[in-house]
This record gives structure tokens, C-alpha cells and sequence, in this order.
């Protein structure tokens, strides 16, 4: 009787010793995977500047939700809808304050009326024709965009850079393929080939938006305040039911 | 279910007697919140529309708008007699995205500034993804309802912009099944009634037709349909009436409350109850409560046939227990003694 319960004070007394030694190895290992995980370090860089970067990058406007898709499998981070916004309202502040920086993020212009396109995203570096919106730029874009995405999944994937998940740049670069109408097969991803077709499309456009833009441009530099060049113009104020006496009922109206 | 926008509208056409239906769409807040402040417990029964439904439509309108919404031009170049590579697309959400109020009155100014181009002659898109346009209910509390119709085309016969909605319904050779088709008409109907008062504002003599356009999804891959261009007479009929019930509805709502919020009076005001509300609103079984041993009881069809009779009242009609006061009551225990007759005889056999 004595044995078996020397016997099992024996084992519990090991046990205990084990699962010390297993906690001991657990905290190192964390330690280590924390000094080594670059991933850590890109977590940390403003979104401010990854956009910026990108746009570099990509040598056109950038539409937030692209970017968003691309941050997530670039980058490993997710960006809520509503985070453009306030980088928007951030950066429109920081440049109404006494501290200038050497670039700001903006946004694209309609070619008319100069008003903000809020969605596609540019650098305050960049000629104010790069900028414009006219009425067949948002497709431009769209197959610029897709094809810098086509790209970097093509890069990824000849290892000339890293991505912190190359398969779901994968998928986006084939998203984007298969939005612009292209053939899309599952686990095929034809790079070369999307980016000849994508370079064809923008053929058709893109020196009549070219053109468009340019003279929307010169009028607009004349026209807009530095500010609102990148911000876009300030509208007028919207007459809504009840703010006025003479509003009526809608079925007052016929 | 919501209460606002061109649902709100949708449900006052279908009910417009119901006063409950009116203070719903009043009060702030949502409709859970209005059952909570009314009954005084959390609402525990399903509710709303399903995930995958929302979902279904999530993407059906992404798969749709993607690509500068490739897919639509693609579907509407027959109507607009254009190569589907020149018809020009105009997102409002890549303009200012959003659902909060200062994105929709900052999209229902780009709008009305797109329709007042095309009636002057400056160039204009063919598609408007996304416009925003506007009800208004004259001045006072909630004086009025955002309409958000899917798309805006133009017609290429007199310039002027058709609304259109994307319908993720899994439908058949463009065939949808009645009910579900009688609800997007009405939805529909809002949108025209809403683009007539914006035309309106910019030239009262431009005539808005009583058309809009649907476009469904087909079975396989989410791709839309052809749209299909509806005559929307009726419907847009049906939300003046309920536009009308609203205005009479907030009218007394108002009187009763004297300031206080609508939900406080809701036991003064007359609901509506119908089979409807059961799937509809979260208010059925609190309005059926009300009209428990009523007529009403047993849904609409009973309640325009029986009136305000009780069903004590009508059994002791069937039964002959009761005389009939008058030639209704006295055709009303005719047809339940026939029916009651037929019924047993059936037993019987």
C-alpha cells in the first residue's frame, strides 16, 4: 500500500516537473517566433503609407476596395470599409495645418465640376491630369488596377517578393482577371496572358480620355484653390423637405 | 423587415390602414425596438431577411457593378442600342460611398446635377449606379424618405432615366413567381414616384412614364437576366395611397403624442391586422392580440366579409342562436349555415 502511494507521488511529482519544463519551452518559443516574424513589423506601418507606396507602385489611381483586397494577402491585414474615410478626413486636415508634408494621399477629380471621386485614391505628387475623372476613366482605372494586381500576384509568384499570403493574391489577381471579362480557369492563373488582354482594352480609350483629361485639367487648375485640388471642390448646400416653407408633400407636387 | 426608405413605403401600400404601421415608420429606431418599447420585453421570434438572401444579393450586386459594371452593360446594351464597350457607367458609391445620411444627400446632389445635365443636352452617363433620390412628405417630423433604386438608365428613345432594381431571385426564363414579383413592383413604383418629383423640380412639364426595369439574376453564376421593363401604373398608385395613409396616420399620431415619442400612443391607434403582418411585422402578434375574438382575428379576407362582428357573434349566427339584426347579418347566417351543412355532409360521406 505504502509502495503504490510512494509510486504515485513519484509520478505526480514528475508530471508537475514536466509540465514546468513544457511551459518553459512554450515562452521561449514565443519569444523566438516574435523577433523573427517580420510580419510583426509590416503590422505596425500606417495605412497612410502603404497607400502611398502602393500608388507609387501601381503609377495610377487606386481604387480603395482594391486595396483593401490586396493589403489583406500582401500585407496580412484587414482594413474595415470605413478606414479610408477617416484617412481621408485625416489627410484633408493635415494639409489644412501648419505642418506641410512632402506628399499627400488625394483623391481623383470629375472632370466637369472637379468634385471629389472619394473611392479612388492618388498622389498629391502626381500632374492634376493623372487625377481627373472623365466619363470613361473609371473603366481605365479599373484595368490599370486590375493589371497591377495581375502583376504583383506574378511577381509573388516568381518569388521576386513576398506576400503573406500568396495564394489569396492568387485568387484576387483572377478576381480582377474575370471582372474585366477574361477567361478564368480554377488553379490557372495565366498572368502574361491577362496582362496582353488588359493592355489591348486600354488601347481602345485611353488617348481619347488622355485628351479629355488634359484640357479638364488646365480649366480645373484655374478654376480650383491648391486645396481642392486635391480634395475636390466644396459643393453648395442641399435643399431637403422641411428646410424650406416652400417644400410640399409629394403628393401635393402632381 | 425595415421601416424605412422604400420599404417603408412598400408596407404602407400593402396596410395603409394600419396606424401601428405609421408610428413604426415615425419612430427612430428600429422595429425591434419599437416592439421592445411597446411590450416591454425583447422580441425572441425570427426576424429579418435570411443571411443567405443577403448574401445571395451582396453578390449578385458585386458580380454586376465589378469591372465598371461590366456585366449591366452588357445586359442593357439591346436597350440602349449601344456596343456594350461605349456605354457609359456612373458609380455614385466610387463618388461617395456610404450608407449614412450625409453620403446619401452627397449622392442625391450628384444625382439631381446628372438629370438636370441630360434635360439641358450636356453629355450625361448612360447608367447610374448607385443615385440616390428622395420622397418628400411635406414639412414636419420625418418630412421625408430616401429612395435608392439599383440603377438609373436612360432611355434611348426620349432621354429620360428609367429606375432599375437588381433582384437576386433565383427565376427561370426571366419569370418570377407573383408574390415576389407584386413586392418589387411596388419597390419600383416608389422609385418612379420618387424620379417624377426630381424631374418635376427641374421642369415641370417633362412627362416621367410609369416604367422601371427589373433585372434578375439567372439560376447558375449570378448573372443578371435581361432586364425586363415593367408598367408600373398601379404600383405607383398603390405607394400614393400608402404615402397618403402616412401623412393621415402622423397627422393623428401627432395630435395624440403632443411631443412625447410616437411608440407612447401606440395603444391609442387602430392597427390593421392581416395574414400578411405574420411574416411581414414584428407587431402581428401584439395587433392580433387586439383583435383576438374579433373577425379580424382569422385574417383580412374574414374581416371585409364579417366586419366588426365577434366570432361569438358569428357562431351564434351560424347556430341560430342569435337573430340577425340586418340583411348583412341575415346573408351572413344563410351562407355559414350552408357552409356548416356542406361541411358535415362532407364529415359524413
Amino acid at each position: 500500500m505504502s509502495r503504490s502511494t510512494d509510486d504515485i507521488d513519484h509520478l505526480k511529482a514528475q508530471e508537475a516537473d514536466l509540465e514546468r519544463r513544457l511551459n518553459e519551452v512554450r515562452e521561449r518559443r514565443a519569444e523566438l517566433e516574435k523577433l523573427t516574424r517580420p510580419r510583426g513589423e509590416k503590422k505596425g506601418r500606417p495605412l497612410r503609407d502603404i497607400t502611398l507606396d502602393m500608388l507609387q507602385e501601381a503609377h495610377c489611381p487606386l481604387n480603395s476596395l482594391l486595396l483593401a483586397s490586396v493589403i489583406r494577402p500582401l500585407h496580412g491585414r484587414s482594413i474595415p470599409a470605413t478606414r479610408f474615410g477617416t484617412l481621408s478626413n485625416d489627410e484633408a486636415s493635415s494639409f489644412e495645418s501648419s505642418r506641410a508634408r512632402p506628399v499627400y494621399l488625394c483623391h481623383c477629380l470629375t472632370y466637369d465640376q472637379g468634385q471629389a471621386v472619394k473611392r479612388f485614391w492618388a498622389r498629391s505628387d502626381w500632374p492634376l491630369a493623372d487625377r481627373i475623372m472623365g466619363p470613361m476613366t473609371g473603366r481605365i482605372l479599373f484595368l490599370k488596377g486590375a493589371a497591377w494586381t495581375i502583376n504583383l500576384a506574378r511577381l509573388v509568384s516568381e518569388e521576386q517578393i513576398t506576400a503573406d499570403n500568396r495564394d489569396t493574391l492568387q485568387y484576387v489577381a483572377a478576381d480582377q482577371a474575370r471582372d474585366a471579362g477574361f477567361p478564368v480557369q480554377r488553379t490557372k492563373f495565366p498572368y502574361d496572358e491577362w496582362l496582353a488582354m488588359i493592355a489591348a482594352a486600354l488601347n481602345k480609350h485611353e488617348a481619347e480620355d488622355r485628351a479629355l483629361r488634359e484640357a479638364a485639367a488646365a480649366e480645373l487648375e484655374q478654376q480650383l484653390s491648391e486645396r481642392d485640388q486635391l480634395f475636390g471642390s466644396r459643393t453648395g448646400l442641399v435643399s431637403l423637405p422641411g428646410s424650406r416653407r416652400s417644400w410640399r408633400s409629394t403628393n401635393d407636387d402632381r | 423587415m425595415t421601416v424605412k426608405g422604400s420599404t417603408a413605403l412598400v408596407r404602407l401600400a400593402g396596410n395603409p390602414s394600419c396606424e401601428i404601421l405609421g408610428a413604426m415608420v415615425m419612430q427612430e429606431g428600429s422595429e425591434k425596438r419599437f416592439y421592445e418599447r411597446i411590450v416591454g420585453e425583447p422580441y425572441d421570434r425570427e426576424f429579418g431577411e435570411r443571411q443567405s438572401s443577403k448574401r445571395r444579393g451582396t453578390q449578385f450586386e458585386q458580380n454586376v457593378f465589378a469591372g465598371d459594371a461590366r456585366l449591366l452593360r452588357e445586359a442593357f446594351s439591346p436597350f440602349l442600342g449601344i456596343d456594350a464597350d461605349a456605354i457609359i457607367v456612373r458609380n455614385l458609391f466610387d463618388d461617395y460611398p456610404g450608407t449614412k445620411d450625409d453620403s446619401r444627400v452627397a449622392r442625391l446632389r450628384i444625382t439631381r446635377g446628372i438629370l438636370a445635365d441630360a434635360v439641358v443636352g450636356r453629355p450625361v452617363p448612360h447608367i447610374i449606379v448607385q443615385p440616390q433620390l428622395l420622397l418628400p412628405t411635406s414639412p414636419g417630423p420625418r418630412p421625408y424618405f430616401f429612395i435608392a433604386p439599383d440603377v438609373l438608365v436612360r432611355s434611348p428613345v426620349d432621354g429620360i432615366y428609367l429606375p432599375g432594381d437588381l433582384k437576386s431571385f433565383i427565376v427561370r426564363e426571366n419569370e418570377v413567381a407573383k408574390g415576389d414579383l407584386a413586392r418589387v413592383r411596388l419597390q419600383l413604383g416608389a422609385q418612379v414616384l420618387a424620379l417624377m418629383h426630381e424631374y418635376h423640380c427641374i421642369d415641370p412639364s417633362i412627362t416621367v412614364g410609369s416604367n422601371g426595369m427589373l433585372i434578375f439574376s439567372r439560376p447558375n453564376g449570378l448573372n443578371p437576366h435581361t432586364p425586363r421593363v415593367e408598367d408600373l401604373g398601379g404600383a405607383v398608385e398603390a405607394i400614393r395611397i400608402g404615402i397618403t395613409a402616412f401623412l393621415r396616420h402622423r397627422q393623428r399620431i401627432n395630435e395624440l403624442r403632443a411631443g412625447a415619442e410616437p411608440f407612447t400612443v401606440a395603444a391609442d391607434l387602430s392597427p390593421n391586422f392581416q395574414d400578411a403582418c405574420l411574416t411581414t411585422c414584428v407587431m402581428a402578434p401584439w395587433c392580433r392580440q387586439r383583435a383576438a375574438g374579433q373577425a379580424s382575428d382569422m385574417g383580412e379576407i374574414a374581416s371585409e366579409v364579417l366586419g366588426n362582428m365577434s366570432i361569438q357573434h358569428v357562431i351564434g349566427l351560424m347556430t341560430g342562436t342569435i337573430e340577425p339584426a340586418n340583411d348583412h347579418e341575415r346573408i351572413v347566417a344563410i351562407q355559414l349555415r350552408e357552409l356548416a351543412a356542406k361541411h358535415n355532409t362532407e364529415q359524413v360521406a
